[in-house]
């Protein structure tokens, strides 16, 4: 390993990187504007009502400085209900040096890898559903998608068995309180003011099969994360006045797997994905007025879906997916919680997208939702219903 | 007992039911035959390598970088669409549509950028005279110079 960074480091002094030419730089962008209206529940945003605030917008700035070296970085911004409000972030900026096939590096802030598309996730001109299941709900977003640190990545080919890519990623990242994480744990009753994460590693190994078009793979996710949060509802005698940091909030364990299997045959694309959530979330008051409360509540969440798209013409794609995520996997059917379908989130979706041309695509969607588990009660302040359809359409622009 | 927002939602899946029925119509009075026009693959003269069909496809995804004598490998693309769509289909196992998404993904990830393309199979052919390492693919019946090399795929 350090041979290859010294080569890398060689590589960077040798080459004139300070050729630096605005000519060979490639830039890259898109615009999306959605719109969502559901008959009953809001989800994710006001959509009872129906909500334009359903945005996203990013530009991209790349440049080969070397046959094997190049340096990228992006700018994103988006709203989605109360999340983003379109305040401007780095979404990625690296530098990725490719020694062999076998072996290169990056370092920077990097995507995560997740599933099949987690790091394509905001990209919307990029695949077939506006909203991809829940196995990438978007309350996981500020967590998983990008850190900072350094990644190993490279492909070995083999004759007979097809060809195993990997990639492995360690480093440090950090949450937004505002984000979508927080508004998870606000169901919770916590407010959550502060977030430190310690170390993070993730790596994804995807075996591209002898077998045209079949792949199958798997990623992890390891996070140290510990929180401060204000207590909101958690049944205490209200006479304490609550200022500052009441909690010590801390997910220890925490690791998300998911498995993946994708089959192309021509235009029709098969993809299936499981993901297990674990963690141990333990919980401790903080507030000197409080009496001290300790209790731990264990993370077992699963998700899964099975998704079908197929290309019609240069014009039309049409898509669908069914999908379900519980948030306590030890209780899929809700016997524990005030209601039942709490406990659970089903979900159908068929989609239409239409490519206007190369850099015009509109889309749209509807979904059939059943359960609460991804109903936020804060958006649903008259309660949640077991069921509901939701309708988006969304245009986008990128070149 | 019925919502307005219920009613509301009814009418807007029956609208959004009878678009993609639209458009399904539509589709089927689009479809076109493919023209059977066949290519061949040429390299830079200095290429020296037996290449196979898995290496075509390595080498168009960006997965095999460099030749075996550790030369980087530069690959461009013609892009008049029915020879592209018929390599791609022939060597990478992706519809035009799937490539052009699978690029744009590194893009926009950052761990790659666009091929360089060509639309013009004259400016094709003088890129891979110019360039060491270079590969593509243009038209049979293009004819080509000893600048460049043909090359038999096993």
């Amino acid at each position: 390993m350090v041979p290859n960074i010294i080569i890398l480091l060689l590589n960077l002094m040798i080459y004139d990187i300070y050729a630096f030419s605005f000519e060979e730089v490639q830039i890259h962008g898109f615009v999306s504007q959605g719109f969502m209206i559901s008959d009953r529940n809001n989800y994710l945003a006001n959509t009872e009502d129906g909500t334009f605030e359903f945005n996203e917008a990013g530009i991209n700035f790349s440049q080969d400085f070397s046959e094997n070296f190049h340096v990228g970085c992006q700018f994103f911004s988006r709203d989605i209900g109360d999340v983003g409000n379109n305040e401007i972030e780095l979404d990625f900026a690296l530098a990725d040096y490719r020694l062999r096939d076998t072996i290169g590096f990056r370092f920077g802030k990097i995507k995560i890898p997740h599933g099949l598309y987690n790091e394509t996730r905001d990209f919307d001109m990029l695949r077939t559903f506006i909203f991809l299941p829940p196995v990438y709900y978007d309350i996981s977003r500020s967590t998983i998608n990008a850190m900072n640190g350094i990644c190993i990545y490279g492909n070995y080919q083999f004759s007979t068995i097809g060809n195993i890519e990997y990639q492995i990623v360690g480093g440090s990242k950090s949450i937004d309180p505002e984000s979508g994480w927080s508004r998870y744990m606000e169901r919770r009753g916590f407010d959550i003011t502060k977030f430190d994460i310690g170390y993070v590693g993730c790596g994804r190994f995807i075996w591209n099969t002898p077998v045209r078009g079949l792949r199958f793979g798997m990623t992890g996710i390891r996070v140290d994360m510990e929180a401060d949060a204000e207590i909101e509802f958690i049944p205490i005698p209200s006479v304490y006045k609550i200022t500052g940091p009441d909690l010590k909030y801390e997910l220890n364990n925490f690791f998300i797997h998911v498995s993946f299997l994708e089959y192309t045959l021509r235009d029709l694309i098969v993809a299936f994905e499981y993901m297990t959530f674990r963690g141990d979330l333990s919980i401790e008051t903080l507030h000197p007025d409080l009496p001290v409360i300790r209790f731990g509540i264990p993370v077992k969440t699963d998700s899964y879906y099975l998704s079908t798209t197929y290309r019609l013409s240069d014009l039309l794609e049409i898509g669908a997916y069914a999908a379900v995520f519980w948030q306590d996997s030890d209780d899929k059917d809700g016997k524990t919680l005030a209601s039942d379908f709490l406990g659970w989130h089903k979900e159908t979706a068929l989609c239409l997208r239409v490519d206007i041309n190369e850099a015009l695509t509109f889309k749209t969607e509807v979904h059939l939702i059943d359960g609460g588990a991804l109903m936020m009660p804060q958006d649903n302040p008259e309660g949640i219903d077991q069921r509901s359809a939701l309708f988006l359409s969304k245009l986008t622009f990128s070149f | 007992m019925i919502s307005g927002k219920e009613k509301q939602m009814k009418m807007i899946l029956h609208h959004f039911y009878y678009f993609l029925l639209i458009c399904f119509c539509f589709q089927f009075f689009s479809i076109s035959i493919a023209d059977s026009e066949g290519f061949k693959i040429i390299v830079h003269p200095d290429i020296n390598e037996s290449v196979t069909a898995n290496d075509i496809r390595n080498i168009f995804l960006g997965k095999k970088t460099q030749w075996d004598d550790h030369q980087r490998i530069r690959f461009v693309l013609l892009t008049q669409k029915k020879i592209y769509q018929q390599f791609l289909a022939k060597y990478v196992g992706k519809t035009l549509y799937q490539y052009r998404n699978y690029w744009r993904k590194k893009v926009f990830t950052g761990t790659g950028m666009m091929p360089i393309m060509f639309k013009d199979c004259k400016q094709t052919i003088d890129y891979i005279k110019r360039t060491k390492g270079a590969i593509t693919f243009i038209p049979t019946s293009e004819k080509i110079s000893v600048d460049v090399k043909e090359i038999i795929i096993h």
